[in-house]
């Protein structure tokens, strides 16, 4: 029997209620803090949207990535957007393997002609030794991943090592390892339209509600000066969190067993780089919503954003380490909000330079 | 609530209480249902929340919805405004609304539910037997692939 294309009818026929796709919908519409009636007209549209074809493709990577979008064991919300789309190929979770599944992926491409999918890539490139490090079928990652985005639509880069490098990029980086972005720059693979869902791993919701997007509209969200979808990469941790308050009041902890961690207040002097991360891990948080690092005590690592590996430690504060510069941040205890800007400021203009040098 | 209760509303409580007054305004006049993304809300203290949710009160209907992880529908003491949280299906909170509307959507009935459901009755149901009273002549089957 054919699958229907229409999304709508394939939920139907997988015997999911339209009541459970208006909840999905409307978890979505807040998560991308988009207006409440975001969610019908999302409801609206997805429903007669096609499954949009999905190449997943995983380089040199951990897996914790897809662990992250499909942990769970009960189906959440998240894990409804693998019925939202066809996911042709992705090596980890396919039964097929070797020819097959090589076969599968080609079927799938040629099946959705040119503009016609989309391509998932979790995972940085080497270069290093002719790409040797990572190859699969006699193919380099490189030579693998030029092929199979010659002609997709677009390109999301699911992770910190496909988005800018991530730990495989780490200083002295052994491999030579790229991140998509740098490959197009650099010519090494077509140029596409990329969105980077940075994070070590992403947010499932984040992963799941950037598909979602594109679904709905056919068309990429708006993205930020990194190329992450402005929705959910609008803010800083340090901007939503709950420890905030203590920070304005200059109530910061010295150490992780002292006083002022017991009773909550701010992990900047402990190396949180929260003030310079951009993720929504403060309103969306992790486990099925239990915390997140912030709220289980420790610091934010700032994974989410380029060189986070390779900032200085994670436990000296942002004024001494990250932003190179102590003098204008070092009165940080005691000036509050303004600093948080200045310092996500002066984040943003070293990733802009970063990028620049490419 | 007391009459001096409402007097001592926080500042942004009685903010967004104006604002469903408006949304409630609009349903009464024009019909348009709407609705206020609780989580979207600028930093509002757990006391906030709980004096907005006790200003607003308790009204006649409580629903629970099983879908993908429970739905509590909760009408307030002021018909039509109704307070929607959707928990995952892990018990988390995924997302939390003041819904003005004379039904929320969510406990409504759509109609590719419906056509499904008629769909598995009509299959589940026994042939009818010889001589005995026909089938009922209803409409024709609606599914959606048609």
């Amino acid at each position: 029997m054919d699958e229907p294309q229409r999304l709508g009818d394939f939920l139907l026929r997988r015997g999911i209620s339209r009541r459970a796709f208006m909840k999905f919908c409307t978890a979505m519409a807040s998560a991308m803090a988009m207006p409440p009636s975001f969610a019908k007209s999302m409801a609206k549209n997805l429903e007669s949207a096609k499954r949009e074809s999905v190449i997943y493709l995983s380089f040199q990577e951990c897996t914790g990535c897809a662990e992250s979008l499909t942990r769970s064991h009960s189906p959440t919300l998240e894990t409804l957007i693998f019925d939202f789309i066809s996911l042709d190929y992705q090596d980890t979770l396919m039964a097929a393997a070797g020819r097959a599944a090589e076969r599968a992926k080609e079927e799938a491409i040629k099946r959705a002609g040119p503009g016609g999918y989309l391509v998932v890539v979790d995972g940085s490139v080497p270069l290093g030794a002719g790409g040797a490090y990572s190859a699969s079928g006699g193919k380099t990652s490189l030579q693998i991943l030029g092929d199979t985005i010659e002609n997709a639509a677009a390109v999301i880069c699911v992770g910190t090592c496909s988005s800018f490098g991530g730990i495989p990029y780490a200083d002295p980086n052994p491999t030579d390892a790229r991140s998509v972005s740098q490959l197009m720059e650099a010519g090494k693979v077509p140029s596409k339209p990329v969105i980077n869902v940075s994070g070590c791993p992403p947010i499932p919701v984040v992963i799941a509600g950037t598909l979602a997007h594109y679904l709905t509209f056919g068309r990429i969200p708006e993205l930020d000066h990194l190329n992450r979808p402005k929705p959910f990469f609008g803010e800083t941790i340090h901007d939503r969190c709950y420890r905030r308050p203590y920070y304005e009041e200059g109530k910061f902890a010295q150490a992780f067993d002292d006083e002022g961690a017991r009773s909550g207040w701010c992990l900047y002097e402990l190396g949180c780089k929260g003030p310079i991360t951009y993720n929504a891990c403060a309103t969306t948080k992790w486990n099925g919503g239990t915390s997140f690092p912030v709220e289980s005590g420790h610091g934010c690592l700032g994974c989410s954003e380029p060189g986070f590996w390779d900032g200085g430690s994670f436990y000296k504060p942002l004024s001494a380490g990250m932003l190179g510069d102590p003098g204008t941040l070092g009165a940080a205890a005691a000036a509050g909000a303004a600093v948080g800007a200045g310092a996500a400021w002066a984040h943003r203009r070293r990733n802009a330079r970063a990028k620049e040098e490419g | 609530m007391s009459e001096e209760d409402w007097e001592d509303l926080p500042q942004p409580v009685v903010a967004l209480l104006r604002e469903v007054a408006v949304l409630l305004d609009r349903l009464v006049r024009e019909g348009e249902p709407e609705a206020i993304d609780l989580r979207a809300l600028p930093v509002m203290t757990p006391e906030d929340l709980e004096s907005f949710r006790d200003a607003l009160g308790t009204g006649e209907v409580h629903a629970t919805v099983t879908a993908l992880g429970e739905t509590t529908v909760r009408e307030t003491a002021f018909p039509a405004v109704w307070w929607v949280t959707y928990y995952g299906a892990d018990g988390d909170i995924v997302a939390e609304r003041i819904e003005v509307a004379r039904v929320p959507d969510i406990l409504v009935t759509q109609e590719a539910d419906m056509g499904a459901g008629l769909r598995a009755l009509v299959e589940a149901l026994p042939e009818p037997r010889e001589g005995g009273p026909a089938a009922p002549e209803g409409p024709s089957i609606r599914w959606v692939e048609d």
